[in-house]
């Protein structure tokens, strides 16, 4: 399902965050979104993960607009992992991932549902803790099952907001390396805003680089991600290293 | 002149100027020069306090009472709320006439220090206020005048301050005639009627340490409660089954149609009906001014009355007419009493 | 079966054995409180007269003093302690997971405050403004009933809802937080005590002691004419929570996880927050004002069977009912024949019982 972003604007009263920004998603695509922190990345992602109304602009999902899809359908075609986390305590991890069934349950799970719970959490490596109560988990470990919790939805298109930030390296690498897999095999998508350039670098298929509230440059990650716009975007100097693995940056100084 | 002669003459005026200074200042003081009785308070303590003030406070409803029939109503300065709303006492110690100093047990001590009394008659059981009082140097005396076993007391007392002991004497033969009648009669009673004796909020029974229990029982009730005055539950008093149920409302709430409608409560209340009071219709309502104060009599009487009708020579309301003539008040006799007994 | 299939099935299984063991010792206590009078009377007694009751004609009452007080005082007493217990607790479970917040229960939006000066405002200025129909009496299905009562009830029941309808309108923006609907509801419920402090000062002496004897709460004033009332308002409000109950779980993840999840947030709070209001200004009006039960219920749930709505709701409501009709038992009984307010009794039993909980961690729970 292909989705288009049209000279869409948003900010916040008569602030104005994200400028006239167009671009497009396809199926079976990882959208990386870099920028540094104000640049509008997190308004970009909610704007586009239909929970907040743009100021001008607007989304096609297909040939639909988004303004005319109900909350309900929404919430099949479209999942969301915000960056900072909420949770009641004693609620388990598997009530938690759980939870992303709602679009499709009514009363009790049926076995389907506990079927695709049980992938989501064999993915994210969290099945051991399916018992354990949120509140008693570390930061990583919570993060991990709030993505089961979006894997669970079964959507066409994944929203994840620096979803990495409290992962430890191996589980970065891992969730990455999983969700390329995951909407690779899966006809689906990932637009996902991060951090770190070299994940972006290694797994996406596109990489879209914002400053300011405009889109800087787009294009795949080895085209675009270059000495110039990382100085520019970012106002850092490194520089790059390739080896049978891919390319890496080195960031070294700051402007 | 000559410098001795200056001298004594600077002197003598400095002897004259302090002589005046004394005689005036003792003047305003007055402390030393005035009289002092010593007199009984209501918890049976003796207190010394200045004899015939000319500027009181009284936070007491029922000692203001009997102020005003000592003839020393208008050395009244300062009353507590309910006096000062007080449908029968107003005229006297209401707007116009007293400054109000808020409730008795809470008194605004700005107000009565700017009244300027020589006297303050607190109501006793508040340290808060007799401290207060402490503080800012005014002399109390604690007289409540609200139960009839301490009143003949303190009526002494109140006559021995305003100085009108004649008149003390005149109310505690009045008032011993009256209640001697009812307690000779109750003497010789050998069978006595349960009953339940309740306070002006619902279902709130009176205890012993109440002037109603007291005068209740005094005037031959059988109580069938003698706890701690407080909420009793519903169902204790169906299973007591009173013969006579007694209950005090206010003055106020007394008013017009409002003590038919508290005596309909009392018979529709959830289990009531299978109460021998209620069944007989032998509930009554007297209102709690006759419980306390002068006029303590008339409650004494009226319960008498109702428990045993016909057997008094003087009915509570003749014995009130009596009161207010000896005496030369106006207090209401209507609107004290309800019933819906058949004899009433 | 797989390991999450099995895991589910047992958390299931473990969570009906703890509603079914709530239902029961609901059931064995309101029976007990039953027995209870103003003596000890044996469950015989009690089935006798209600047999009596039933098929009069077959069975003999006791005595008349013994059905008159089970069936006409102690019977409706016991079930409006378990519809209020019971509401409170759902309502209390609602607005913690409403606003995601631990410390609120159902006065905390100022909801006790404002029914409180609502009551307060009829007792003070009834006599004098409508003293008609403040000194009525009218009879409904034989329960002697004055207009006072009437009064201070829609009183009290509309100043409740006045006051979540205030807590709405301040937060009438979409992009509301939850810390400001908290804030706003504490600060409507300081308003309305101020104006409860201002009424009890100007009330006189029998007004007064009115008023803080409703303030204090209780069930020794209700009769089966208030079990009508109250019966049909919290079991349909019920019924609608509970059926949500999905929705509540997904709520648990954030505003923005519930939107993308596909729940209208803001519509969805403020209908629930009004349904509970709804349901805990009925019982108010009858009652007074009862803490400790909405606080309290849903934590003691939530540690005991976790955050599951389907189970906590229903389990939370229950748990209110127990621990309020336990309390009032005891409140009417370890004095007799006076009555202490079941407050002091339920913040005692209730405190200890959640202490133990603490103290043991995770000992008891069925997670």
């Amino acid at each position: 399902m292909r989705m288009e972003v049209q000279s869409l604007t948003q900010g916040y009263g008569k602030k104005v965050i994200i400028d006239d920004i167009s671009f497009s998603i396809d199926t079976g695509e990882v959208v990386s979104l870099l920028g540094p922190n104000g640049s509008g990345k997190s308004t970009l992602i909610r704007t586009m993960a239909g929970l907040t109304t743009p100021m001008s602009g607007r989304i096609m999902i297909g040939d639909q607009d988004l303004a005319d899809i109900s909350l309900s359908e929404r919430s099949k075609i479209m999942s969301y992992v915000p960056q900072s986390y909420v949770y009641m305590p004693y609620t388990t991890i598997l009530d938690t991932v759980l939870s992303g069934r709602a679009p499709y349950m009514s009363w009790e799970p049926s076995e389907e549902d506990l079927e695709i719970v049980e992938e989501s959490l064999a993915i994210m490596d969290i099945t051991d803790l399916a018992d354990c109560n949120i509140n008693e988990l570390s930061g990583g470990q919570r993060q991990r099952a709030f993505i089961a919790r979006a894997l669970c939805q079964t959507p066409k298109i994944f929203f994840f907001d620096e979803p990495t930030s409290s992962l430890d390296l191996k589980y970065q690498i891992d969730t990455m390396k999983k969700m390329n897999e995951y909407v690779h095999t899966r006809d689906s998508s990932l637009f996902i805003a991060i951090h770190d350039i070299n994940l972006a670098l290694r797994y996406s298929d596109r990489v879209i680089m914002i400053k300011d509230g405009k889109i800087y440059c787009e294009g795949k990650p080895d085209d675009v991600i270059n000495e110039q716009s990382i100085l520019d975007v970012y106002g850092v100097r490194a520089t790059f290293t390739e080896n049978e693995n891919g390319k890496f940056i080195m960031p070294f100084d700051s402007v | 002149m000559k410098t001795i002669q200056i001298v004594a003459v600077v002197v003598a005026l400095a002897l004259v100027a302090t002589g005046v200074a004394i005689i005036v200042g003792s003047d305003i003081l007055g402390n030393n020069s005035d009289k002092k009785v010593t007199v009984t308070q209501s918890d049976g303590t003796e207190k010394e306090v200045k004899y015939q003030p000319q500027r009181i406070v009284c936070l007491s409803t029922y000692t203001c009472e009997f102020l005003l029939i000592y003839g020393y109503g208008d050395k009244v300065v300062g009353v507590s709320n309910s006096t000062y709303t007080n449908p029968d006492l107003k005229y006297a110690f209401g707007p116009g006439k007293a400054t109000d100093c808020g409730s008795f047990s809470k008194p605004n001590i700005s107000t009565i220090v700017e009244l300027q009394p020589d006297l303050v008659i607190a109501y006793p059981g508040y340290p808060d206020v007799t401290k207060a009082l402490d503080d800012v140097k005014i002399s109390y005396v604690e007289l409540k005048c609200a139960d009839l076993t301490t009143i003949p007391t303190e009526a002494m007392s109140v006559a021995k301050i305003v100085g009108r002991e004649d008149l003390g004497q005149k109310y505690v033969d009045f008032l011993n005639q009256k209640t001697s009648e009812v307690t000779q009669k109750v003497a010789a009673k050998t069978v006595k009627d349960k009953t339940y004796m309740e306070s002006f909020s619902s279902n709130y029974a009176s205890g012993p340490s109440s002037a109603y229990y007291t005068l209740a029982v005094a005037a031959g009730c059988d109580m069938v409660y003698s706890g701690a005055s407080g909420t009793v539950s519903p169902s204790a008093i169906i299973e007591w089954n009173p013969e006579v149920i007694l209950k005090t409302p206010t003055l106020v709430s007394m008013e017009g149609v409002k003590a038919k409608t508290i005596y309909d409560e009392i018979k529709g209340r959830t289990g009531f009906d299978t109460i021998t009071a209620v069944q007989n219709d032998d509930i009554y309502l007297i209102c709690s001014q006759l419980f306390s104060g002068p006029r303590c009599f008339g409650g004494m009487l009226a319960v008498y009355e109702s428990l045993y009708p016909g057997e008094l020579s003087k009915d509570w309301k003749s014995a009130l007419d009596e009161y207010n003539s000896m005496f030369g008040v106006n207090m209401s006799t209507s609107g004290l009493y309800y019933t819906e007994h058949a004899s009433a | 079966m797989s390991d999450i299939k099995a895991l589910y099935s047992t958390k299931k299984r473990n969570k009906k054995r703890f509603m079914i063991t709530a239902v029961l010792v609901l059931l064995i206590s309101a029976f007990v409180a039953l027995c209870i009078s103003t003596k000890f009377n044996s469950p015989l007694v009690v089935l006798q007269n209600y047999g009596h009751a039933f098929f009069p004609s077959l069975i003999e009452a006791t005595s008349a003093v013994d059905f008159v007080i089970l069936t006409r005082i102690i019977s409706p007493r016991v079930l409006v302690a378990v519809i209020t217990g019971f509401s409170l607790g759902l309502a209390g479970t609602v607005m913690q997971s409403l606003l995601r917040n631990p410390l609120v229960s159902p006065f905390t939006l100022g909801l006790s405050s404002a029914a409180g000066f609502g009551a307060a405002l009829i007792m003070v200025v009834g006599p004098i403004i409508a003293s008609g129909l403040y000194y009525s009496s009218f009879t409904f299905i034989g329960e002697h009933i004055t207009g006072a009562n009437i009064m201070v009830l829609i009183s009290a029941f509309g100043f409740g809802l006045l006051s979540m309808g205030a807590v709405l309108l301040m937060c009438r923006s979409k992009n509301v937080s939850q810390s400001v609907i908290i804030l706003a509801g504490v600060i409507i419920g300081y308003l309305f005590q101020a104006g409860i402090t201002a009424l009890k000062y100007i009330s006189n002496d029998s007004a007064l002691r009115e008023i803080t004897i409703w303030l204090m709460g209780g069930m020794w004033g209700v009769n089966w004419s208030s079990c009508l009332i109250i019966l049909p308002i919290c079991l349909m409000c019920s019924i609608v929570i509970i059926r949500q109950a999905k929705l509540f779980n997904v709520m648990a993840g954030g505003d923005d996880v519930a939107k993308s999840l596909g729940v209208d947030v803001h519509k969805f709070r403020s209908r629930s927050l009004v349904i509970v209001t709804l349901m805990a200004s009925a019982c108010i009006g009858f009652t007074g004002i009862i803490g400790f039960v909405g606080l309290m219920a849903p934590h003691i749930c939530r540690m005991l069977i976790g955050n599951d709505h389907k189970y906590l709701l229903l389990a939370s409501g229950l748990m209110g009912a127990i621990i309020l009709l336990i309390s009032d038992t005891v409140a009417r009984v370890i004095i007799l024949p006076q009555e202490l307010p079941v407050g002091v009794i339920m913040y005692i039993l209730g405190g200890i019982f959640f202490i133990y909980l603490i103290t043991k961690k995770r000992g008891n729970n069925l997670q």
